[in-house]
């Protein structure tokens, strides 16, 4: 099997892994963490599971395809511009990071650190989207607040990741299905 | 899964960073406290909130939302709004400088700003 061929097993697999994605970010929509911590656009960042399994799993290039997917299949479904905006900015900062902090993986960062990194990166990619929206960089006030919070959630959906890539090996679902290496962790 | 170094120095980092960032907000001048609104990424009012003795109802309307602003005597809060978040409602009085409330489907900022209070004429008493 080739590593960059894209067979209909793959194809399914990004499409489920898409509608997953999705789902968990209609999930997070539903818990009001704003009420708690009062901060436009705090969520989460449940779905980042998903773009972690597929960098660790499939890659940079499918996790970006199934990262782009989610966001505009959520503009579809919500019709929120603003936050598809920041989606956008928060999802491709967070990807970027997680992927350069993978092919450090092995020898520096656990799956801890690409979370926490993720996480991070994806709020601070809200913020730079924010201040492209409001023209005004007053939205750098929420970033203290939101690398602690980043550094929670990404602690918490890294437990959550390290979960599924458990049983996703003990599965041996990739290799039955040919569905590309698993990646060195 | 274990936890490598890598991990421990990043969080470390981060934490310090948003240790530094909060340090930085609170030793901002926080004397005459000025509210500056502004919509869109243009000032529309400042408030001098400190020592304001009545207080005022603003109303900002803006990409079909409208925000109600109420400023008192050193502290400002959006009262109520119709933007879907509700986080500038959420967000409650604020009253130190630094302090920054965003409506982000209005575009709306309230921003406190405050000086040293070297010009100002203090009352003692």
């Amino acid at each position: 099997m080739e590593k960059n061929s894209l067979n209909a097993s793959k194809i399914a697999l990004f499409a489920i892994l898409t509608a997953l994605a999705l789902a968990l970010s209609l999930l997070e929509q539903m818990i009001p963490l704003g009420m708690i911590i009062p901060i436009p656009g705090i969520r989460l960042g449940l779905s980042n599971i998903i773009t972690m399994f597929a960098i660790f799993y499939l890659g940079a290039y499918p996790a970006l395809l199934i990262l782009l997917c989610r966001i505009f299949l959520l503009l579809l479904l919500s019709g929120n511009v603003s936050s598809f905006f920041l989606s956008l900015c928060g999802g491709l900062l967070a990807l970027l990071v997680m992927f350069f902090l993978k092919r450090w993986a092995g020898r520096y960062f656990s799956l801890f650190g690409v979370s926490i990194g993720g996480a991070c990166a994806h709020n601070i990619g809200q913020i730079i989207g924010a201040s492209l929206l409001l023209s005004s960089k007053a939205a750098f006030y929420y970033l203290p607040v939101l690398l602690i919070t980043g550094t929670a959630t990404g602690i918490l959906t890294a437990f959550i990741t390290s979960a599924l890539f458990l049983s996703v090996d003990r599965s041996r679902i990739f290799t039955r299905y040919h569905l590309g290496s698993k990646s060195v962790r | 899964m274990h936890v490598k170094k890598g991990d421990v120095i990043l969080t470390v980092i981060i934490l310090l960073t948003a240790l530094a960032l909060f340090i930085a907000f609170l030793s901002m001048p926080s004397q005459n406290i000025t509210a500056v609104i502004s919509v869109d990424g243009v000032v529309k009012n400042k408030i001098v909130l400190t020592g304001l003795k009545e207080p005022i109802t603003l109303k900002y309307k803006n990409l079909g939302y409208c925000n109600i602003v109420q400023a008192a005597n050193g502290k400002i809060c959006v009262e109520s709004a119709d933007c879907p978040t509700q986080d500038c409602v959420h967000t409650g009085w604020i009253n130190r400088a630094g302090q920054t409330i965003i409506c982000l489907p209005s575009h709306l900022i309230i921003k406190l700003e405050g000086s040293n209070g070297k010009n100002i004429d203090t009352v003692v008493g």
